[in-house]
């Protein structure tokens, strides 16, 4: 069966592939529809352009044939004016402007989309702004610090139709689209287990204070999180994944990547988050950062999957009833290997196909389309990255109920679902 | 009891916990989780029944006066497990503080309304600026209606800051009082995207819960011009209040340059006047919003659209139009529209030609494929027909298939390639004729084949039997099937017939993804007199010699026969290269022999170099040094001094 979405896909491609709107300029519907020049382009503003932010701005600068980056906010001076020049360079004109305060960048009209690649803390209160705002959404994994923003997050992008894409990449990859396809269309049969491994946190990081550095605005890095002295550590390179007050560590910021990948094979819907879970895990005792460094999980899905969630490699493993599926970023196995090569019969679910996931998000805007990282899939991961994490915190078996959407018969681990944010930020 | 008390106090805390909880009336942001970690552990993980002692321990420190705001605020958060009732009192005062104000809600944030509202309300009369802009948040997130008259005071201050946030406590209340207080605010420039959006979001709301009538009041305070995404919000509501007046307000806004927003909300309207507004408006509408209309009668899967829709499709309409009634029959069309699709499928303009195929194959009309199988029995044999029929798996149709395949088909080629089974294989095999079109799509049905020894048996009987180009295809695919019994039929045709027939089989076997190509590479490698032979047969030698499921000994003994084997000296580096893979003390061995062999000592020097940095790299140091000790202790001059530098380089790595 084929789904909406990929026809109107083919349609776009199949009138832009064959020139047909530009003959007849009557014909095209809006702005939007398979017109090219540099006006038509939409355009995107970036939000934190650092480490990951500078990787995903040159993705997107290798699409400007369908998107023109027109403005850029940091905390860092040096960053946001390296990537606006950056920009303007690629641009050869100053197209692109940089703002201190996010808040500027989407008061900006011709900012039809954004980009978060802030970090994790800021994810979902600027994303909130920038929905409110009528911008479309792409944001780096994970989603929220808590599982209240998660369903924020989700029910405005849904409320106000806003095109999201997550910073799951991988599902641009063709062999984890077609990994997927195949568990989704039960080529190797009923889904007996998962095994789902991804890379681990890291201690250490100096707590000492020091003075805030020239040229960068520490008060809006800070943002609805807590108020803490500054220290390097906590607001430069992997320091600001490790922090509880800034993020839940690496179960939720790497552990989103294969975690998505289960999602994507399984529905990407609430049968495939975990209804209960339960394990260890390791928390620095020494140092700056405070989130769990490995962790060994294990539990059912709402579907009734038993599923293992470790820390270790980055990998999805599928144990179904006639064969054995392994996917991990760059590569994949299957045993038997012959059922890797299936092809496609009617009636199957097609997965929505991307090998270029700034330009799918792009497309998809045009389309008013879901990205192929959508927000069902983002939420779906990430839930199950917070209960692993409550669980680690509690050292009990958290249950999830996703109908009443909370964690029954443990007030104590219900009240880790929600953070209080520093006004004036809120959900 | 008092006695049962304290006994659980002394079994639940003992020595070690009361002094690490004395500890952390000291906490300084600098210990960062020293001494922290521990407790956080003790008391987040704690049975239930220990909540209430390990709340009294922790009120006790925040009592005391001397306590650091740091202190405070990591007690704070160490109370969220356990907090009762029993903290509110401690927690007033902390609520006003700008230094202490986001930890203390963060306590409250786990009680109940109930308990907190009050403290929380009462902390708002006092408080001012950013701290009185987060309680009011939270009672915002409480639903306080009483609180509404705070909110939107704070909504109308001068600081767009604070009156955005203001704005947000009266949007998280929700609620036709909280709707109505932000329908009377002023729609200041400053605010107004903010205001606007929360007052759409609360009409949302209120309309979901069947509340019309305020809902369509708060539209109406709404300014005009209306960003798009308040717009959208606008156009929910009325479809939950008002969808026939909606859909009447839309259509003619189809054409229009928000024809792509008018198309989304018409395909999200739950009624099914849509259909049939649409398919009356749609001869009327000009091809603009004919291309938006047949978009949104496909995406609401509308049937009965199909015969209005397919009359768009005829030959005098726009390509775009025409391009886009064709697609839109990939969702509608019935076994009415398989003729016309069939027409379609071989028009001129190849993009609709290609979307009536698409349409044809994967069409979801359950009566589809029993018309397309009518058609093709009574006796459809243009490609069209067959290819749909293949897709649909009716039977007999992929086999269909080869015969236009064979006869150069492209599209049939293609649909075997995805679909073809054994059985076709089998003909296209018998049927080789060394072209590549041919071979391109037997290899690639060869890739899903469960069982490959039939498909081997074919290709070896078609090898045997066509000599010259159609041979030499099944060779090649003999080496794609891998196993004993394909490496066999190759070796058999290494030194018989036509010398392109040998070549091929060469080439084949050097390429081999398998072990078993191994002893006849080595074999070859011993035995040929032909310089490009050997050399052919040891790179291949050297390829399979990394290939998973050998240990390193078994490896370097591979190199070692095809070292011995080897004549000339290019031969022997590349072999040396491949010793280089394999970090081991064999390996090692292997190359000291290399060292003495003027015409090849740099590469079996550079391969010792090679092993040294994976080990290296593997954190293996102290081989990595005896493996340079080595190599600088069996070699003089440029070789010695290289080997000296590297162990330099490893410095003192542990």
């Amino acid at each position: 069966m084929t789904t909406p979405s990929t026809r109107r896909q083919f349609l776009t491609k199949a009138l832009g592939s064959a020139g047909l709107l530009t003959g007849l300029p009557l014909l095209v519907p809006s702005r939007l529809f398979g017109a090219e020049a540099p006006s038509n382009r939409i355009g995107v503003g970036f939000i934190g352009t650092g480490g990951r932010g500078g990787q995903v701005l040159a993705n997107f600068l290798r699409r400007s044939d369908l998107g023109q980056i027109v403005a850029v906010s940091d905390c860092y001076r040096a960053r946001r004016e390296a990537a606006a020049a950056k920009v303007n360079k690629d641009a050869g004109g100053e197209v692109c402007t940089a703002y201190q305060d996010f808040r500027d960048l989407l008061a900006r009209p011709e900012v039809d989309a954004v980009v978060i690649a802030t970090p994790d803390h800021w994810h979902v209160p600027a994303g909130l702004l920038a929905v409110r705002a009528g911008k479309d959404l792409y944001v780096e994994k994970p989603m929220g610090l808590s599982i209240e923003e998660d369903f924020a997050l989700h029910g405005a992008v849904r409320d106000h139709r806003r095109v999201f894409q997550y910073g799951t990449q991988q599902r641009s990859s063709i062999h984890i689209h077609r990994g997927c396809t195949l568990i989704r269309n039960r080529r190797l049969g009923k889904v007996l287990s998962i095994e789902v491994v991804a890379p681990p946190g890291a201690a250490g990081g100096s707590p000492i204070p020091a003075p805030v550095p020239e040229g960068f605005d520490f008060e809006m890095y800070t943002g609805p999180a807590p108020s803490r002295p500054y220290t390097p550590d906590l607001c430069t390179g992997p320091g600001s994944w490790y922090h509880s007050d800034h993020a839940l560590g690496f179960i939720a910021g790497w552990g989103a990547h294969p975690l998505d990948v289960m999602c994507w094979a399984l529905g990407d819907d609430a049968s495939c988050v975990a209804v209960e879970i339960s394990g260890t895990g390791t928390i620095p005792t020494t140092g700056l950062f405070d989130t769990p460094t490995h962790w060994d999980l294990k539990g059912h899905l709402g579907n009734g999957i038993p599923f293992t969630f470790t820390s270790g490699t980055d990998r999805t493993t599928f144990r179904c009833e006639h064969g054995t599926l392994s996917l991990s970023r760059a590569t994949w196995t299957c045993d038997p290997p012959h059922l890797w090569h299936e092809a496609p019969a009617p009636g199957d679910v097609r997965l929505p196909e991307s090998t270029d996931h700034a330009g799918d998000f792009l497309q998809a805007i045009r389309e008013r389309r879901d990205g192929v990282s959508n927000i069902d899939g983002a939420l779906a991961s990430d839930l199950t990255s917070q209960l692993g994490y409550i669980a680690i915190r509690t050292g009990r078996t958290i249950r999830w109920d996703p109908v009443a959407k909370t964690i029954p018969g443990d007030p104590a681990a219900a009240r880790l679902m929600r953070r209080s944010l520093r006004a004036p930020w809120s959900l | 009891m008092i006695r049962s008390a304290l006994l659980l106090s002394l079994c639940l805390f003992g020595w070690s916990a009361e002094s690490t909880l004395a500890g952390l009336a000291e906490y300084r942001i600098s210990q960062g989780q020293r001494g922290l970690a521990s407790i956080r552990q003790d008391i987040f993980r704690a049975d239930p029944a220990q909540s209430s002692a390990w709340e009294a321990r922790l009120l006790d420190i925040l009592r005391r006066p001397d306590l650091s705001v740091e202190a405070r605020n990591e007690t704070c958060r160490l109370l969220l497990p356990v907090a009762s009732a029993a903290c509110i009192p401690a927690m007033a005062p902390l609520l006003g503080d700008p230094a202490t104000t986001v930890a203390s809600r963060h306590v409250l944030l786990a009680l109940e309304a109930r308990l907190v509202v009050p403290v929380l309300r009462q902390a708002t009369l006092t408080a001012n600026g950013l701290v009185q802009a987060g309680l009011l948040g939270d009672l915002g997130q409480r639903h306080d209606v009483a609180s509404i008259p705070a909110m939107a005071d704070l909504a109308q201050h001068h600081d767009p800051v604070l009156a955005k946030a203001g704005i947000a406590a009266l949007r998280l209340t929700g609620g036709a009082q909280a709707t109505q207080a932000l329908a009377a605010l002023a729609p200041r420039p400053e605010v107004r995207p903010e205001r606007d959006a929360a007052l759409a979001i609360l009409a949302l709301d209120l309309a979901r819960n069947g509340q019309a009538a305020p809902a369509m009041a708060a539209l109406a305070a709404l300014t005009e011009p209306m960003a798009p995404a308040v717009r959208g919000l606008v156009w929910q509501v009325r479809a939950l209040t008002d969808s026939q007046g909606l859909v009447r307000e839309l259509i003619p806004r189809l054409g229009t340059a928000i024809g792509e927003e008018a198309a989304e909300e018409l395909v999200g309207i739950v009624d099914s006047g849509v259909e049939t507004a649409l398919i009356q408006a749609l001869p009327g509408l000009d091809p603009m919003a004919q291309i938006q209309a047949v978009h949104v009668l496909a995406r609401r899967r509308s049937p009965a659209a199909a015969p209005d829709v397919a009359r768009l499709t005829d030959s005098t309409r726009p390509a775009a139009l025409r391009l886009a009634a064709i697609t839109a029959l990939e969702d509608l069309a019935g076994p009415a529209q398989v003729d016309l699709l069939i027409r379609l499928g071989v028009d001129a303009d190849p993009a609709c030609a290609a979307a009536a195929r698409h349409a044809l194959a994967s069409g979801p009309h359950p009566g589809l494929t029993a018309a397309i199988e009518q058609r093709w029995i009574a006796g459809g044999s243009e490609l069209v027909v067959v290819q749909a029929a293949a897709e649909r798996r009716i039977p007999g149709a992929i086999a269909a298939l080869v015969p236009l395949a064979i006869q150069g088909s492209e599209p049939a080629r293609e649909t075997l390639g995805r679909l073809g089974g054994l059985q076709e294989l089998e003909a296209l095999v018998g049927a080789l004729d060394g072209s590549d079109g041919l071979e391109r799509v037997v290899a690639k049905m060869l890739k899903p084949l469960p069982d490959r020894l039939k498909a081997v048996a074919a290709l070896t009987t078609s090898a045997q039997r066509h000599p010259g180009a159609p041979r030499r295809s099944a060779l090649r695919l003999l080496g794609l099937c891998g196993g004993p019994a394909a490496v066999a039929v190759v070796v058999g045709h290494l030194q018989q017939g036509d010398p392109e027939d040998t070549g091929a089989a060469l080439d084949v076997l050097a390429r081999w993804s398998g072990l078993e190509a191994l002893t006849p590479l080595l074999d070859l490698a011993s035995t040929t007199t032909e310089t490009s032979r050997r050399s052919l047969a040891l790179q291949g030698v050297a390829r399979l010699t990394e290939l998973p499921g050998q240990t390193p000994a078994e490896r370097v003994s591979t190199l070692r026969l095809a070292l011995a084997a080897s004549r000339e000296a290019d031969e022997r580096k590349r072999l040396y290269a491949a010793v280089a893979r394999i970090p081991s003390a064999e390996a090692v061995e292997l190359l000291r022999r290399g060292l003495t062999d003027p015409l090849v000592q740099a590469e079996a020097a550079a391969a010792w170099v090679t092993i040294a940095r994976t080990l290296a790299g593997t954190r293996q140091i102290p081989a990595a040094r005896q493996v340079l000790e080595e190599l600088a202790a069996a070699t003089t001059g440029d070789l010695h001094q290289r080997a000296k530098d590297e162990l330099a380089a490893l410095g003192d790595k542990p």
